[in-house]
């Protein structure tokens, strides 16, 4: 148990995050009063800021889903950066590779898909080695990280590249998901598209699968005790491969943002860092499908309030900030995730 | 023939210096007990410290100085958080890394204007008027191997043949049965984690030494790597140096390969990940990790 209780811990870190923005302010020259105005105003206060806010949550809505259900095996998934990496590729392959005549309601499904199922490859087999031969999900995720970034700065410097683009070729236009200023013209201009929606629905839809399926609780089990939930005749490396394909599946999906709604194309590092924000998000989330949606908006809305007030002060300070919750959250979550007691 | 394999045998100095900080900044840290992923940002952190040392004095040691305290600085912060505050390691491992890489660019903005690199170590040293330092800082190369060559030798000399480094072990394999011979686990680990972020931190004062700047994300990954090979070598300070070489070789392979096209460099980058992978699986040796490893 900790030495500090929580409520403690909390506001240890918002001293912290106070301080570290405050000095950091102060040392740019510049008013803090002003700095958080224009970062809630231009975020907050304008439709496009609005848009753009939304649109930056919408990955981290997907990761943070992926990292917390993994969790609820008891596993930590790590992995989800190189996840959304390989969604990234597929996605980008599939909707170029689709036949010009293939329809909207067909192509997207398709390369979404065709991105869960790289990332539920990867998520699995970790999984999988986990499950099977007792090989750390931390240590094999990690590494699967670096074979995905390694892979994908070969690819997109070879056989993927488009001529003299950075870029991969454009993929099919039905398969590109629509941006939301159709329905609301008021987010022109933004990244925002209709993938939000998605990301949306998913933290909830993974809360009733684990509450109300016998699969869900198989993982819910597991998570708990592996020794009870093996006791009761539950196979445990099963688990752990399924719960760690769905997770990299929901990681892998970010694609559909980064690559159907944004870009219509893929290149190195788009999506880079999505993976271990998604991580931040679920252990700020605790568990719970409501709290995940509310920590990507957190996380978002300091990522993106960095790029507003980057004019005045560096953007990065309020990255350093989203550290210091994520300490704080991890702290106050210490019995949270206490389940995991398992010997690597 | 010969002048190919001298190249890549320099290479192999150069790419391995880095990692042999880190893998064993990663093995002091990791054989408490306290699985540390923060490796990447020891190194951003001690790169960074470096250039702000040598800019402002131009000169090696202070910069090689600098490192040592930042990485202990960014040591204490994990520890703090790990081993007071009662989060997982893990979720700590990435706030560091988070922190660093954020964190570099915000001091590179504030104190040279650009979030991207620092100012050329050469210009400042020149500013200073002290060229003969600035040869000497190209020449580093040769300092930092051999601190990288008494660092493993350090670690090892600590695990096999201290009271301080047989505690450190009991304290990642066995804690609660530490703490029933009084030995105070928090501490052991507390200094363990410290030391293991300053000896990472040097290998991010070479790669800045190296480059004669600072660049946003210049570890590159290698703090991962330096990890991969904490694992390959079984958490034994002289196989994991053995096994930091070995990764190294193979990106100074590339190097040296490099345009010829005999290999594919993406297979030589991919091969320490995939055989950490492997070896995770089969359990290389019948090495294990530190028994507490991973219950943080």
């Amino acid at each position: 148990m900790s030495r500090y209780p929580r409520a403690r811990v909390a506001l240890l870190a918002v001293l912290a995050s106070a301080i570290v923005v405050n000095s950091v302010i102060a040392l740019a020259g510049a008013q803090p009063a002003d700095i958080v105005g224009r970062m809630l105003s231009g975020t907050l206060g304008n439709p496009y800021g609005l848009g753009q806010w939304l649109a930056r949550a919408t990955p981290l809505m997907l990761t943070g889903a992926s990292v917390a259900l993994a969790l609820r095996a008891g596993l930590f998934n790590v992995g989800a950066e190189g996840q959304v990496t390989a969604g990234v590729l597929a996605a980008a392959v599939a909707g170029a590779a689709l036949p010009a005549a293939t329809p909207a309601w067909l192509a997207v499904p398709a390369a979404a898909l065709a991105a869960a199922a790289a990332g539920a490859l990867l998520g699995g087999l970790c999984g999988w080695l986990r499950g099977r031969f007792g090989a750390h999900e931390v240590v094999s995720t990690l590494m699967t990280n670096g074979l995905m970034a390694v892979l994908a700065t070969w690819l997109y410097g070879g056989v993927l590249r488009d001529g003299a683009q950075v870029s991969t070729r454009p993929i099919l236009g039905a398969a590109r998901v629509p941006t939301l200023d159709r329905i609301a013209p008021l987010f022109r201009g933004s990244s925002l598209n209709a993938t939000v929606l998605l990301a949306l629905a998913i933290p909830f839809v993974v809360d009733r699968w684990l509450l109300r399926t016998s699969a869900g609780l198989r993982v819910r089990a597991v998570g708990d005790s592996h020794e009870s939930a093996r006791a009761v005749g539950i196979s445990v490396s099963a688990t752990y491969t399924k719960t760690m394909a769905i997770a990299g599946a929901l990681a892998g999906l970010a694609a559909t943002h980064f690559v159907l709604g944004v870009k219509g194309a893929a290149e190195d590092g788009l999506g880079a860092g999505v993976g271990f924000a998604g991580l931040a998000v679920a252990v700020i989330a605790q568990g719970r499908a409501l709290g995940l949606v509310a920590a990507a908006l957190l996380m978002a809305l300091l990522a993106q309030g960095g790029l507003v007030v980057g004019a005045v002060v560096p953007a990065d300070v309020l990255v350093v900030v989203q550290a210091v919750v994520l300490v704080a959250a991890a702290a106050v979550a210490v019995r949270w995730h206490a389940p995991r007691s398992v010997n690597p | 023939m010969i002048d190919v394999l001298v190249v890549f045998a320099a290479q192999t100095v150069t790419a391995a210096i880095p990692l042999v900080f880190a893998s064993m900044g990663g093995t002091l840290s990791e054989r408490s007990g306290v699985a540390t992923i923060a490796l990447e940002g020891y190194l951003l952190v001690g790169a960074l410290a470096a250039a702000i040392g040598a800019l402002a004095t131009g000169s090696a040691v202070v910069a090689l100085g600098a490192a040592l305290v930042a990485g202990a600085a960014a040591g204490a912060i994990f520890a703090f958080t790990v081993n007071t505050l009662r989060a997982s390691s893990i979720v700590a491992g990435v706030a560091v890394n988070l922190a660093a890489a954020a964190g570099a660019r915000v001091a590179l903005e504030l104190l040279y204007g650009s979030a991207s690199n620092s100012p050329p170590l050469l210009a400042a040293a020149a500013r200073t008027g002290s060229l003969e330092r600035v040869a000497l800082l190209d020449a580093i190369l040769q300092p930092t191997f051999i601190l990288a060559v008494l660092a493993a030798l350090g670690v090892h000399a600590f695990f096999a043949r201290t009271v301080a480094g047989l505690r450190t072990t009991a304290a990642g394999e066995h804690p609660a049965a530490c703490r029933a011979q009084g030995i105070d686990v928090a501490t052991v680990r507390w200094r363990a984690l410290v030391a293991g972020g300053a000896v990472c931190a040097l290998g991010g004062a070479h790669l800045t030494l190296l480059q004669h700047e600072f660049v946003a994300f210049m570890s590159g990954g290698r703090g991962f790597l330096a990890l991969a090979a904490v694992i390959l070598g079984g958490w034994s300070p002289g196989r994991v140096a053995l096994a930091a070489i070995a990764i190294g070789s193979l990106s100074a392979l590339d190097a040296t390969l490099a345009g010829r096209g005999a290999v594919p460099s993406a297979l030589l980058h991919a091969l320490p990940y995939a055989l950490t992978l492997l070896a995770v699986t089969v359990r290389i040796g019948g090495t294990r990790s530190p028994r507490a490893l991973g219950t943080l």
